[in-house]
């Protein structure tokens, strides 16, 4: 009760420097966003909140992250935007406001994280085969995995060097689903999806999302993306695992094409 | 007549002259305390800042040299030596005058971060910060914080200074 009343009459305190005042302002800054933001993409539920909760102040109480009114937005963007990580609503004292939007890695983020081995040994079959295939795993972590004659997928050659997306893509495309997906799942290992949610890691977090219009546009329109992503990867994967050592060849095949192809691109003079 | 000067740790003989009085005067008193002083400063630094009593015992004139806590600083630098102006007998001070003369001429400012950080601070306090004025003044707001970066230098550089090690005094503090 007295830890209450103190933290309530610490709101009374004015700024006495210019960094508290500055504080202050930052607060007071990515308050009015939060709240610029509920209006905007909640106009209903925003109208309604602050018709019953006219005596709640505008500005977090000294000790609190968020105001009702943000945890409200918050809440209402997890459910219907994209995920907010589950930190911001489990502790939300002072220190861990978020002023910018927090974004928590999905996809194969735990992968690349330090010590990634367990992860991997986690993965899917067909994950671990993708690895293979990017050279990220030796044929020696399969053995005794496979049977004959799927154990022969490891005497295939695998051409090695760069692949050019554009190339690969358009030669993805061109197969039936889901292989035409192989792009993507490899777009995934290689955290170049172009979404934040799956090309993210903790180690690498996106720290510099703001909380504006443009930017929960773009991260509404990536969520979306990477939603679509993950699920046509997934797909590639369980039809990979469905028949491993013809799906694998296919894949193979496929893989040393494009980097033929890409290799040849890179050597014929510029026009 | 022998004179002899006591401190916590040591004691020793001194020429009578250095304690001899030209007669009763304060003036005579001051002036044979600041011979004293002169004459001792090598052999003990920290007389100095000390408070000198005399007392005679038979035929011994006693000179007893009782330190004072103080603050640490630097001995009277000889002629000709060019140490700043604003290091004194003891302890390393600062002439404050010309700071005082040139912040009583300052014009009175506060910086706008400040102000407003006031303005809107009160304005919560008595309700009136609606969600519509906290809309309005987001672009204030963002101003006076661009603004405010740059004034950040001056704590900027207190800050860097108070995490500063600190440096070899450029003269012997008293007591080393």
């Amino acid at each position: 009760m007295i830890a209450d009343l103190r933290q309530w009459l610490s709101a009374f305190l004015l700024p006495m420097n210019k960094s508290q005042a500055e504080e202050f302002l930052h607060l007071a800054r990515s308050s009015g966003q939060y709240l610029d933001l509920y209006q905007h993409y909640f106009p209903a539920d925003f109208r309604r909140s602050l018709a019953r909760n006219r005596r709640h102040w505008l500005l977090p109480l000294p000790g609190n992250a968020y105001t009702l009114f943000e945890l409200q937005f918050l809440q209402l963007v997890d459910k219907h935007l994209f995920p907010i990580p589950e930190y911001v609503f489990e502790d939300p004292c002072e220190e861990n406001r978020c002023f910018g939007v927090p974004i928590e890695p999905n996809g194969l983020a735990p992968v690349f994280e330090d010590g990634s081995a367990d992860a991997i040994c986690d993965m899917a079959l067909g994950w671990q085969l993708l690895f293979y295939l990017g050279g990220q795993l030796q044929a020696e972590f399969f053995d005794g995995m496979f049977e004959p004659p799927t154990e022969g997928i490891f005497d295939l050659e695998i051409e090695w060097g760069q692949v050019d997306p554009s190339v690969f893509r358009r030669r993805c495309e061109e197969r039936k689903t889901p292989l035409s997906y192989l792009y993507l799942a490899i777009a995934m290992l290689d955290r170049d999806t172009g979404t934040v949610w799956l090309d993210a890691t903790y180690e690498l977090p996106v720290e510099d999302a703001r909380w504006d219009r443009e930017t929960v546009d773009a991260l509404v329109e990536q969520f979306v993306e990477s939603e679509e992503i993950w699920e046509r990867a997934t797909q590639f994967v369980r039809w990979l695992e469905e028949d491993i050592l013809h799906h694998f060849t296919e894949v193979v095949v496929l893989w040393n094409q494009s980097i033929r192809e890409s290799r040849a691109r890179e050597t014929q003079p510029h026009r | 007549m022998t004179a002899k000067v006591k401190t916590n740790n040591q004691e020793f003989p001194i020429p009578d002259e250095w304690v001899a009085l030209a007669n009763d005067s304060q003036e005579a008193k001051n002036q044979r305390d600041t011979r004293l002083r002169r004459a001792l400063a090598g052999y003990i630094p920290a007389i100095t800042n000390a408070q000198l009593s005399y007392s005679t015992e038979g035929d011994e004139t006693i000179v007893r040299v009782t330190p004072q806590l103080g603050t640490k600083g630097v001995e009277e630098p000889e002629a000709g030596q060019s140490l700043p102006s604003f290091f004194f007998l003891s302890g390393l001070r600062c002439d404050l005058a010309p700071v005082h003369e040139a912040l009583r001429k300052a014009p009175p400012y506060l910086p706008p971060a400040l102000g407003l950080a006031w303005q809107l601070k009160w304005e919560m306090l008595n309700g009136r910060l609606t969600f519509q004025r906290l809309l309005d003044v987001q672009p204030r707001i963002q101003q006076v914080l661009e603004e405010s970066a740059g004034e950040g230098r001056v704590e900027h550089i207190h800050e860097r200074l108070k995490g500063l090690p600190p440096l070899k005094c450029p003269a012997v503090p008293i007591g080393c």
